[in-house]
């Protein structure tokens, strides 16, 4: 597979975060530090840093994996690395 | 000597020697014409060449010796014990082992420069070069309140050794954290990180929260290197940029510290 560009990159973390997690992003309680990050390379792995009250990072991780499973035409060639 | 398509004699017929149906035309001057033809590809003459010849089921071919490398192209010849091919330059002993870089040739198993290497064997690191950039700690330019703004925050070019090739650059950006000395002391802020080697996106972090730390000296690392350079150095450039604006309380604006670290690993086989 092909290295991904900077394009596609940027393009899936916008994506998990602004538009998959969206509900999740807008509830961060920023004074606590809370946080939903994601970090891609080139290689095609993608990983979720998740602080969120009420929130599991396995949660997310296993909500964002069925996505997958089931078609997203968005995670099509990226790797879900679980276990951040 | 023309060949003469032979007779039908009949009953009582008077056989001449010359003339035609004689002796001389149907016997003498036909076995000439056997015996002395060209093979021109005239009908009955036979061709001197062979087309479309298919060998199969053959159990080996011998070739005599000619006590000479061939030099005509194209062809396949046996000189002593050996076996040439003229290619139009030179002639290829196919049969001589471990010729010259450079020419084609079989190959015995090895490790020397004309030999080749066993399909199990091995590769070992002929050593591991680390620069003296272990643990430098790293300072970005400052961002201000209300900032959203792009910037470099460490650029490091390492040349690289190219006699031979083979060399892993590893950089690694750890413990990084926003830094404030604003009186509203250490707020969490959100930056996008992303990674360039030479000039191409490798990795990048959105959302990455300062509160990934604990505590000061503990923060999160950005780890992301790549290897098997090939040119002459390489470049790495960490930039950062503030997903959510800076908070006000950052009265003295916010830079990025974190520490770097570089080895490169020179590998030989």
């Amino acid at each position: 597979m092909a290295n991904k560009t900077e394009a596609e990159i940027l393009g899936i973390n916008a994506y998990i975060r602004q538009t998959f997690f969206a509900t999740e992003l807008a509830k961060i309680n920023k004074a606590k530090g809370e946080f939903l990050a994601t970090q891609a390379d080139m290689f095609g792995k993608v990983q979720l840093f998740v602080n969120i009250d009420g929130e599991t990072t396995s949660d997310l991780e296993t909500r964002l994996q069925a996505a997958q499973d089931n078609g997203d035409s968005n995670l099509v060639g990226w790797t879900i690395v679980k276990g951040s | 000597m023309a060949w003469t398509a032979p007779s039908t004699w009949t009953t009582g017929q008077i056989v001449m020697a010359s003339g035609t149906d004689s002796l001389n035309e149907q016997v003498r001057d036909n076995f000439l014409a056997l015996d002395q033809h060209a093979h021109t590809g005239v009908a009955g003459d036979g061709s001197s060449t062979l087309t479309g010849i298919s060998i199969s089921n053959v159990s080996g071919y011998q070739f005599a010796d000619q006590s000479a490398d061939p030099n005509v192209t194209g062809t396949l010849q046996r000189n002593g014990a050996n076996l040439l091919y003229y290619n139009g330059t030179s002639a290829i002993n196919l049969t001589a082992s471990d010729q010259a870089v450079g020419t084609p040739s079989l190959r015995t198993l090895g490790t020397s420069g004309t030999v080749a290497a066993a399909g199990d064997h091995t590769h070992t690191i002929g050593g591991t070069t680390y620069a003296n950039f272990t643990a430098i700690g790293i300072t970005s330019p400052q961002w201000n309140n209300g900032a959203t703004n792009l910037q470099t925050v460490d650029t490091e070019t390492q040349p690289t050794t190219t006699t031979p090739p083979n060399e892993t650059v590893h950089m690694n950006y750890n413990r990084i954290l926003a830094y404030s000395t604003s009186t509203g002391g250490y707020v969490t802020e959100y930056f996008d990180l992303m990674l360039y080697l030479d000039g191409v996106l490798v990795s990048s972090t959105s959302g990455y929260s300062t509160a990934l730390q604990s505590y000061i000296g503990y923060g999160a690392q950005f780890n992301a290197a790549y290897g098997a350079i090939n040119n002459s150095s390489v470049t790495f450039e960490f930039k950062a940029q503030p997903d959510v604006a800076i908070q006000p309380i950052q009265n003295n604006g916010v830079t990025i510290r974190c520490l770097k670290s570089l080895n490169i690993m020179h590998i030989t086989t």
